[in-house]
């Protein structure tokens, strides 16, 4: 299978405001396929913005974005995500009133003509089953049939994850996934992360720097709306601007 | 007591199915031992019936979009007229006039579901409440349905003339809508809008085209209400504006909050409790509306699941905590523990 040499991301001169505030200023960037990158930043640089633009939430005041190569700045959510784009969100927006595996199996990607099955009972059939080695993987078999309400914080960021992994996205977004883990889930949310399909491509954001840098090739710094800072994990740890964004300290390669 | 209770929590499937059989079998005994038929029958059974049904038309979009529609009414009179029109205008039989009804009450529910698509919440109650008094002065004006006298006489069948059949071709229509609610609910698209209903941007960024699924439930639901407008049109013997107006629209609401607006079944429960007091209420005061509206009123203040509501409420009583709720209550104690500890070490360290 040839890698092509298109890129999974091009986002050309993007800007976002709300009100008076730029969210965002500028951001150009251009990721390949197969590519890990991590977005990091304090918060309100606008990185949560940024997804939101690239996943069709709101619209850019301007610029274009490519996935694949083809133009999608005016696509909605729904068109982006069957393309190949899946994103979890910052604040978990699960389906709160249905059980673990329910969540799971509405995310399952979409077929074609899908139609027809629809109307099919759920239990039987190879969706069901599906759902459910999506469950198991990210480890939540215990609590297939928990309503997600009854889940932990922990437990909830994973069924987040299992369903972004259900629509078997080519670009992977995550907002923060370890937010709120506990040191054991972060350790098994960056073995998942390593060991995820090579081909693909994904836009990490993340406070906790030890992931964001691990998992990454590529990382890029945002600050009050503009990137700031590009380069590899080594680059960013010798980083002087990166320190003093970050107040010295938090940057820490033990 | 203990095991009957462990098998009732064992037994859930089972049990869901258990209380529309025991109310199914009381319903189709009910004409049979009651005192005065002739009274019962068409004005607490039939009534309660339609009643019923356009209530879960309104009830099914709540539970499963979250949406509160104003307009299962309208689609209901629209159905009825639709078969009021091919019978006494065109001249056309019951068996024409029927399918004729439900596809002008389902039609009318996709346009308004076009019109309304991209509204929520009481955005939504308020256009669908507009479109039904759209509808209503059209009606009432408009000479093809013969503006405010309406269509008449609708003849009911030969084999439906007499009162007992009429009751139970009504009631096998409840239990089609029933368990045609109940279907759709089980299927992939019933999971989809209880997605949709708690959380559209997440179904969007899914890959779910929301509003192609707040149609296909509106349209679906307007369906359902289009039965009731066929018992609702024999049972009149005609369809005129006042099954439009407003206070049909509130009739039907107040049936639903009594049944409880999340719960298919309980529309029947809330139907007959609202055509008892519709009846018997003058007996004990002359503001028999206003009791209604007293009992409406409560209803939402100490029910807010309304009656069938209140029957979950008892069996909380009943169960024991679940695990899972107990291992919460511990998990929730020692948090507020280590958040107060962790503010009074603050307190000392300032
Ligand atoms: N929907 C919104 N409406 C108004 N302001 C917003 C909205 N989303 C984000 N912002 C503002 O944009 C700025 C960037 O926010 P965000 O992208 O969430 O930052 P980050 O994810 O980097 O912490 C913040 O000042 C925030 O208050
Ligand atoms: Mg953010």
């Amino acid at each position: 299978m040839a890698i092509s040499t298109t890129p999974a991301l091009e986002i050309s001169e993007i800007s976002r405001r709300f009100g008076g505030l730029r969210a965002i200023k500028s951001a150009n960037a251009s990721i390949a396929q197969g590519e890990r990158v991590s977005i990091i930043g304090t918060n309100g640089a606008g990185k949560s913005t940024l997804f939101n633009v690239i996943a069709g939430l709101f619209p850019p005041h301007s610029g274009y974005i490519k996935l694949f190569g083809e133009e999608i700045t005016h696509l909605p959510p729904s068109k982006r995500a069957r393309k190949g784009l899946a994103r979890t969100f910052q604040i978990s927006k699960l389906f709160s009133s249905l059980s673990v595996i329910e969540n799971v199996y509405i995310a399952l990607k979409q077929t074609k003509y899908a139609g027809a099955s629809l109307m099919l009972r759920k239990t039987k059939g190879n969706r069901w089953d599906r759902a459910r080695e999506l469950v198991e993987q990210v480890g939540l078999a215990s609590k297939m049939d928990t309503i997600v309400d009854e889940l932990s914080h922990g437990e909830q960021r994973q069924l987040e994850l299992a369903m972004a992994m259900a629509l078997e996205p080519k670009l992977l977004m995550l907002d923060e996934p370890a937010a709120g883990l506990s040191k054991a889930e972060r350790e098994s949310l960056t073995k998942m992360l390593l060991e995820l399909d090579p081909e693909i491509t994904l836009l990490l954001i993340e406070h906790d720097m030890e992931i964001a840098l691990r998992v990454a090739s590529r990382v890029i710094v945002m600050h009050d709306g503009e990137q700031v800072f590009e380069g590899t994990p080594s680059e960013i740890k010798a980083s002087q601007l990166v320190r003093d964004i970050y107040l010295g300290g938090s940057i820490d390669d033990d | 007591m203990k095991s009957v209770i462990t098998w009732f929590r064992n037994n859930r499937v089972l049990v869901s199915w258990l209380i529309p059989v025991i109310v199914l079998v009381v319903a189709i005994a009910f004409p049979y031992f009651i005192m005065k038929p002739k009274f019962w029958v068409p004005n607490i059974g039939i009534k309660t019936i339609w009643l019923g049904i356009s209530a879960m038309s309104l009830t099914f979009l709540n539970r499963y979009l979250g949406l509160l529609s104003l307009a299962q009414v309208a689609v209901s009179a629209m159905s009825a007229y639709g078969i009021a029109s091919a019978m006494v205008t065109f001249g056309l039989d019951w068996y024409i006039a029927i399918p004729i009804g439900l596809a002008v009450g389902t039609l009318l529910a996709a346009i308004i579901a076009i019109i309304s698509i991209r509204t929520v919440a009481i955005y939504f109650l308020m256009i669908t409440l507009a479109i039904s008094q759209v509808i209503y002065s059209w009606v009432s004006q408009e000479v093809f349905v013969n503006g405010r006298r309406g269509l008449a006489p609708v003849r009911r069948p030969e084999f439906l003339l007499e009162m007992n059949n009429f009751y139970f071709f009504a009631l096998a229509i409840a239990v089609f809508a029933y368990l045609a609610c109940r279907y759709v609910a089980s299927t992939p698209f019933g999971l989809s809008l209880e997605g949709i209903k708690d959380s559209p941007d997440r179904m969007r960024a899914l890959g779910y085209s929301v509003s192609k699924y707040r149609f296909w439930a509106i349209t679906f639901a307007g369906f359902i209400a289009s039965l009731a407008g066929i018992i609702m049109v024999f049972d009149r013997a005609q369809a005129d504006p006042d099954i439009v107006s407003l206070n049909s629209t509130l009739d039907v609401l107040i049936v639903a909050v009594l049944g409880g607006v999340t719960s298919i079944g309980g529309v029947f429960l809330g139907g007959l409790v609202f055509t008892l007091l519709d009846n018997f209420a003058s007996d004990f005061t002359d503001r028999s509306m206003t009791l209604t509206g007293v009992i409406f009123v409560l209803i939402l203040l100490f029910a807010p699941k309304g009656l069938t509501g209140v029957w979950e409420q008892l069996k909380g009583v009943f169960k024991k905590p679940s695990s899972s709720g107990a291992a919460k209550d511990l998990k929730t104690i020692a948090k507020e523990a280590v958040d107060t500890s962790s503010a009074k070490t603050k307190g000392k360290n300032q």
